[in-house]
């Protein structure tokens, strides 16, 4: 096989796909490199049509499963129908200093074939909060650098959305949004009213509403409202790396798409002062190969992007590839999902709906967007539901017989369910870094996670409570109940940073190109180049920042500068 | 499970006496009960409760005809925490004593009336188990039952497609629609 390509993608999902797709568009010769095995799109989804009833223990994970995989089995969407989809915690070991639930998905297509697939613009405020008001890095970029590139990205995904004209959370290029119910129609009309600086809309995802040409000529279709996504859709209604990018670069002829690649670190040349290629090792056969590019992209996944550059030592860089600041693997940050709340309303009892929508209600960020006028450092995002209770309130009912029966096959009344997804404060002492001493299956170190929630985490929680209980209440709900999960960081699946982008080489690792500072062949575009992680969800900036990094590289390489 | 590890689960939780019955049945049967936590005639007497609880109705089977009797064993053999296998075999073999002293016959076979007398009895207990008695407090076998119950019958395809409305493929989503009582959608 052909060891040497224009460039190297280590990873293939929502990241690596777009940087696959982008280079081989720019007719790059591109080896993307996977640690997991295929996934192809419609083959490799073998519970997509399946019933509630096809399943063992009705989508359910034995108990003997769960206790052998307390982490991933407190993910939402790890059951009967998704469980080859995830990693098994026995299968790729880490060391907890401080509890961290690390979700992973080692396949072609990573995390892009499970991930809930809401995608918001992050707008200027959450990129220009962190260096105005003190915290995390500072942003080498701001929101008009990227703008383009979301739009980009977007048109190609294709994202569901309505036209909400906010500065908090700017608008893409949308097919059309899903519907809000009655009762959540209700609830947005009382908080506007309400609340002069928040404006709750419908949810943006990725998501065929209405396929144009593009989603079309990748194969994929509308989509059908089941909801079952994270099987692997067989209409190709939402957006995965195996959906999308992948077979749009194989198209091509210039991609070389290689499964069961772990790397082990990437190879730099101390004469030439470049990293010259990746060291893999066959997941199976553990034999070790050498691959060479004049660009690499390092794609892997937040914490394993890290924990690859910190395996890369060399002569020059004893401490992990480009870690001249001392920084690699620090500031790291997640969301904090620990805030719900739940409430009931009463009445719109002569209303339902009809079809699985694929997201929710969101309020976007109203905390210090303006100024920083509140005890606590960045922001919030509010999701919402409202839904019908289901059978499932028969449970606790004293109530049995024909007319129970007959009672819990309607639609009860409605309930809410609100959560939080908080930004965090990036911090330098909550890292990772190699262990000394424990090496996982192929000799490579194991990762030590030492993250943690601080008091900034508290504060907002608590003014999430306060706020998200005054708007439902403001709204007429009652049975007001909030309730801290408690869940680790990691479990959010939201986990950035390590990596991260900065103007200054003392204080960060990737300029505003996504390159090294000290090794501008090497460009980080997923979670890991994080300067902060912002109130909205990361993914869909993680696309638009490796497409707009990936043109970039291509420029650089036609003029010779790469 | 492997069944030597049933077995000795069982006679952990039941005791010795309980074990030889079953043990003897299933040394009759020519096809061993594939549940080795219950005995051979639990399908019948789960699937019996379940009728009482989820009974068929006009059009619609009920929880006997979606054997849900099967799926409670299997679900608790695989799913349930050993702490709360521990919680539904004991009431159920709590239960099936009860029968005896108190009816001289098998809940399976007791009147329509009896029945839902006994299943009535059971909501009082569970009502009055002390469930907040402190924090881990077992819920009462019941509980577990009825739970387990509602969640096989209404997940099955007699109970998703009948009791329910089952549209797999729903096509579009629409956030608002008349309601006039129909029945609730089964996902």
């Amino acid at each position: 096989m052909e060891k040497t390509f224009d460039v190297i993608v280590i990873g293939s999902g929502i990241s690596g796909g777009w940087a696959a797709k982008e280079f081989c568009e720019k007719g790059m010769k591109t080896l993307v490199l996977e640690r997991g095995r295929d996934v192809k799109h419609l083959e490799d989804y073998p519970t997509a049509l399946k019933n509630p009833w096809d399943f063992e223990h009705r989508n359910r994970m034995p108990h003997q499963v769960r206790e052998a995989n307390p982490i991933v089995s407190r993910c939402y969407a790890f059951g009967e129908a998704t469980e080859h989809f995830f990693l098994k915690d026995t299968e790729h070991p880490y060391i907890q200093e401080k509890p961290f639930d690390w979700i992973r998905g080692y396949q072609v297509g990573g995390k892009s074939l499970l991930w809930a697939r809401q995608v918001q613009r992050w707008s200027k405020y959450d990129f220009e909060m962190p260096a105005r008001d003190g915290f995390g890095g500072e942003w080498p970029i701001t929101y008009d650098d990227i703008a383009n590139w979301y739009s980009h990205v977007e048109k190609f995904v294709g994202i569901s959305g309505n036209k909400d004209g906010l500065e908090t959370l700017p608008d893409g290029e949308f097919l059309p949004p899903w519907e809000m119910n009655a009762v959540e129609q209700h609830i947005q009309s009382a908080i506007k009213e309400n609340y002069k600086d928040r404006y709750p809309i419908i949810g943006r995802c990725a998501h065929l509403t209405e396929p144009k040409e593009v989603h079309l000529e990748q194969g994929r279709g509308q989509c059908q409202a089941r909801n079952l996504c994270e099987r692997g859709c067989p209409f190709g209604g939402y957006f995965s790396s195996n959906s999308s990018t992948i077979p749009w670069a194989e198209k091509t002829g210039n991609l070389t798409l290689q499964p069961d690649s772990v790397v082990h670190s990437i190879i730099y040349d101390e004469t030439q002062r470049k990293a010259k290629g990746v060291r893999v090792i066959n997941r199976l056969t553990k034999e070790t190969t050498e691959y060479f590019a004049r660009v690499i992209f390092l794609n892997a996944s937040t914490l394993n992007s890290n924990l690859i550059l910190l395996n890369s030592k060399s002569d020059r860089f004893p401490n992990g590839l480009g870690n001249d600041s001392g920084l690699l693997g620090k500031y790291i940050a997640f969301h904090n999902y620990r805030g719900e709340i739940s409430a009931t309303y009463k009445g719109y009892e002569d209303t339902y709906y009809f079809g699985r929508r694929p997201t929710a209600v969101m309020l976007p960020n109203f905390r210090n967007v303006y100024r920083h006028d509140m005890p606590f450092k960045g922001g919030y995002q509010i999701h919402f539901t409202a839904t019908r209770k289901s059978w499932q309130r028969g449970i606790a009912s004293d109530q049995f017989g024909a007319d129970f029966k007959e009672s819990i096959s309607k639609p009860g009344d409605w309930s809410i369910y609100m959560m939080a997804q908080a930004e965090t404060v990036p911090k330098e002492k909550s890292h990772v870094r190699l262990s000394d001493t424990a090496v996982d299956e192929w000799g490579i170190p194991q990762l030590i996670t030492s993250v943690d929630y601080d008091e900034n985490d508290e504060l907002l929680l608590q003014d999430f409570f306060k706020q998200g209980s005054d708007m439902l209440k403001k709204a007429g709900c009652e049975n007001i109940s909030t309730r801290d999960t408690g869940q680790a960081p990691g479990l959010d699946i939201h986990e950035m940073g390590g990596v991260r982008m900065g103007p200054d080489p003392e204080t960060s690792l990737l300029n505003k190109w996504n390159q090294l500072h000290a090794c501008n062949n090497v460009f980080v575009t997923d979670g890991a180049c994080m300067s902060s992680t912002g109130s909205h969800n990361p993914s869909l900036t993680f696309m638009a920042l490796t497409a707009r990094a990936a043109n970039f590289a291509v420029d650089e390489m036609k003029k010779g500068e790469l | 499970m492997k069944r030597r590890t049933a077995l000795s689960n069982l006679s952990l939780i039941a005791g010795g006496s309980t074990l030889l019955p079953h043990l003897m049945l299933s040394g009759c049967e020519t096809k061993e009960h594939p549940y080795a936590l219950f005995d051979i005639g639990d399908t019948e007497l789960l699937n019996d409760i379940a009728e009482t609880i989820i009974p068929e109705t006009n059009g619609s089977p009920g929880a006997k005809a979606a054997n849900v009797g099967d799926f409670i064993q299997r679900y608790v053999t695989d799913c349930f925490s050993p702490i709360d296998q521990k919680v539904l075999l004991d009431g159920l073999a709590k239960l099936k004593t009860e029968m005896e002293t108190k009816f001289g016959k098998t809940f399976t076979s007791l009147s329509p009336d009896q029945k839902t007398d006994v299943v009535r009895g059971l909501e009082v207990q569970r009502a009055e188990n002390p469930q907040n008695a402190g924090p881990g407090a077992p819920p009462h076998f019941y509980h577990h039952l009825k739970s387990t119950i509602l969640f096989g019958y209404f997940t099955s395809e007699q109970g998703a497609t009948t009791a329910l409305r089952y549209v797999p493929v729903p096509g579009e989503q629409k956030g608002i629609i008349p309601y006039n009582g129909e029945k609730a959608w089964a996902l």
